[in-house]
């Protein structure tokens, strides 16, 4: 909150606008956003995500569980994504406005540095998994060997940057969500139809809150760095709105397509269910699609966020280095875990618990904090970046809501209290506000150190 | 006639022939089995619904970045839709004779190779990046 107006423009020596802001020449449509954001969400990562709800609850269920998951999602991400649009920088430089220089590293590394090579590696370990269901006696579709080769091409799709992700989900998420339809049409055809879907039970119900928090968790790190790809988008509600609809509309069908197809066949496996219909060349492609779509995005913005956090290197030599990173990640936990999806499950829910908050110290800060605390009217003019532009090192009341909403959230995960996730958003917004306006309004300085920006935008 | 305005022509065609070999592939699979009709009125209903889409925005695009924007982003539909076709083909759930899936392979070729041909010159032509 300390930040002064820039003295001048910085240069993007890391690519892809690291730690400038975007120039008007990179700006894209509204209807590019939203195709990035669903090529995203195009992943066989969703299929088992909505296979575990489809073990916690019953389709009607599952239905309300994803729709209200969806719409906490949706909405969030809608003012992260426009922030994003108004200020045309990255998470990361959003987060050095309202946590300081320190505290962006620190969120950071809980959101995106971190826990994006981790995704990466699941997507890729996912890959292995539908390789080896499509192609069980092939040595190359074997869960570690399909890994490594897919995690390599995974890797290359995301060295050429935001204009080849954004061309590659173009071509595949229309087809891909078609096939997806299909598949639960055929599922649904041969199993009994919509009657023994609904009439379908798990062997053990979960509690609502649980499925929320899980529903919340999977997207938790796409939610909150969300305006990576917002900033492209030419009207910066735009970017919210494509956010908002690929979230509440398209991830709770894919979640609930893929709750039933646990429900009706044991197995959410949807590659390996074209497969089972004799679609093998069509199975292998969707399942090389939906995991290149999403799983570039994963090292993509984790290339922005350690980027951002070493002040070094380009977009080539990182994506590589973080490529390879998740791919032996991938193949290790192929060779030791298997086909287990118990990492899986727990993975979500933590994320579900630590990354939001985050979130919410952003919104909070930029939407109400700036709005009505500093009186910036134009949220083109609340975060202002360039060469000489001071921050502090770290705002403390951001630090201690985000420690302690994430903290917080676990806690009531633990006793089952009202929805965990909700529980930390609305206290880390609650502790942001409750300390900083006080504080601000009583002359009090809550913020330590001082950072200025060099002509590379660290 | 300027390299703009003939572009406009020959894509307003362009998503005219996609329309109606779209359409011509869902006749013929009402020919065949219930399931292949139902399954190519969704992948030619959408490629269908773009075309005339597209038509729709070229029309009222009055610069040439709306020309090239407008054909870019139907082109790259289109041609998504087209993979469709013979993606779903080896599948013995949709049995149904040589002639539907002949025509459908034809209506995804054409269109998948008409559809990268004219992004490129599209690209060409109007200077919209193709990741617009």
């Amino acid at each position: 909150m300390s930040e002064e107006k820039s003295s001048s423009e910085s240069k993007d020596v890391f690519g892809d606008s690291a730690l400038t802001v975007l120039p008007k020449s990179e700006i894209r449509s509204t209807l590019n956003v939203f195709f990035v954001y669903m090529g995203v969400l195009a992943v066989m990562a969703a299929f088992w995500a909505g296979s575990t709800l489809g073990t916690m609850f019953d389709a009607t269920t599952i239905l309300y569980v994803t729709l209200i998951g969806d719409v906490i999602l949706g909405v969030f991400g809608f003012f992260i994504a426009t922030i994003g649009g108004y200020a045309r920088v990255t998470t990361y430089m959003i987060t050095r406005q309202c946590f300081g220089k320190v505290g962006s590293i620190i969120a950071n590394l809980m959101v995106s540095a971190v826990p994006l090579i981790i995704w990466f590696a699941v997507e890729t370990w996912f890959f292995g998994m539908v390789m080896t269901t499509i192609f069980p006696d092939a040595w190359w579709a074997s869960i570690a060997i399909a890994s490594l080769w897919g995690g390599a091409l995974m890797t290359l799709a995301s060295f050429f940057g935001y204009k080849v992700i954004s061309s590659i989900s173009y071509i595949t998420v229309p087809i891909w969500f078609v096939l997806a339809l299909v598949i639960f049409a055929v599922v649904i055809d041969t199993r009994g139809g919509l009657t023994a879907l609904f009439s379908a039970v798990p062997p053990t119900y979960g509690t609502i809150g649980a499925g929320i928090t899980f529903t919340v968790g999977v997207y938790a790190a796409g939610c909150v760095t969300a305006s990576d790809v917002g900033r492209y988008g030419e009207k910066p509600w735009g970017s919210g709105l494509a956010w908002a609809i690929q979230v509440i509309v398209f991830m709770t069908l894919m979640l609930f397509i893929a709750g039933s197809l646990m429900l009706l066949t044991g197995n959410p496996n949807v590659a390996g269910a074209m497969a089972a219909i004799g679609m093998g060349l069509g199975a292998l492609f969707f399942a090389l699609l939906a995991q290149v779509t999403t799983n570039d995005v994963n090292l993509w913005g984790s290339y922005l966020s350690w980027v951002s956090i070493i002040g070094k290197g380009k977009r080539g030599v990182w994506t590589i280095v973080i490529g390879a990173i998740g791919t032996v990640a991938a193949y290790l936990w192929a060779t030791v875990a298997g086909a287990s999806m118990a990492m899986f499950m727990n993975f979500g829910g933590l994320l579900g618990n630590f990354i939001p908050p985050v979130g919410a110290v952003m919104i909070a800060d930029f939407w109400i904090f700036r709005r009505y605390v500093l009186g910036i009217k134009d949220p083109r003019q609340r975060y202002q970046y360039g060469r000489g532009t001071k921050y502090s090192l770290v705002n403390w009341p951001a630090i201690l809501a985000m420690l302690i909403g994430g903290g917080l959230s676990y806690y009531t995960s633990m006793i089952n209290f009202f929805v965990p996730v909700l529980n930390g958003i609305i206290i880390s917004m609650v502790i942001y506000l409750g300390l900083a306006i006080p504080l601000h309004k009583g002359g009090v300085k809550y913020e330590s150190g001082t950072w200025v920006e060099r002509e590379t935008g660290f | 006639m300027s390299d703009i305005a003939k572009l406009k022509k020959n894509i307003n065609l362009v998503f005219l022939i996609f329309l109606v070999l779209n359409l011509v592939a869902i006749a013929i699979s009402a020919t065949g089995s219930i399931r292949t009709l139902y399954l190519f009125a969704i992948i030619g209903g959408m490629a269908a619904i773009v075309s005339v889409f597209s038509l729709i925005r070229l029309s009222l695009a009055a610069s040439t970045t709306m020309v090239g924007r407008a054909a870019m982003q139907g082109l790259w539909v289109n041609c998504s839709m087209a993979l469709g076709y013979f993606l779903t083909a080896p599948s013995s759930y949709f049995a149904s004779s040589a002639i539907v899936w002949g025509v459908g392979f034809i209506a995804g070729g054409v269109v998948f190779v008409v559809s990268i041909y004219m992004l490129i010159m599209v690209r060409r032509t109007t200077g919209v990046p193709l990741s617009i």
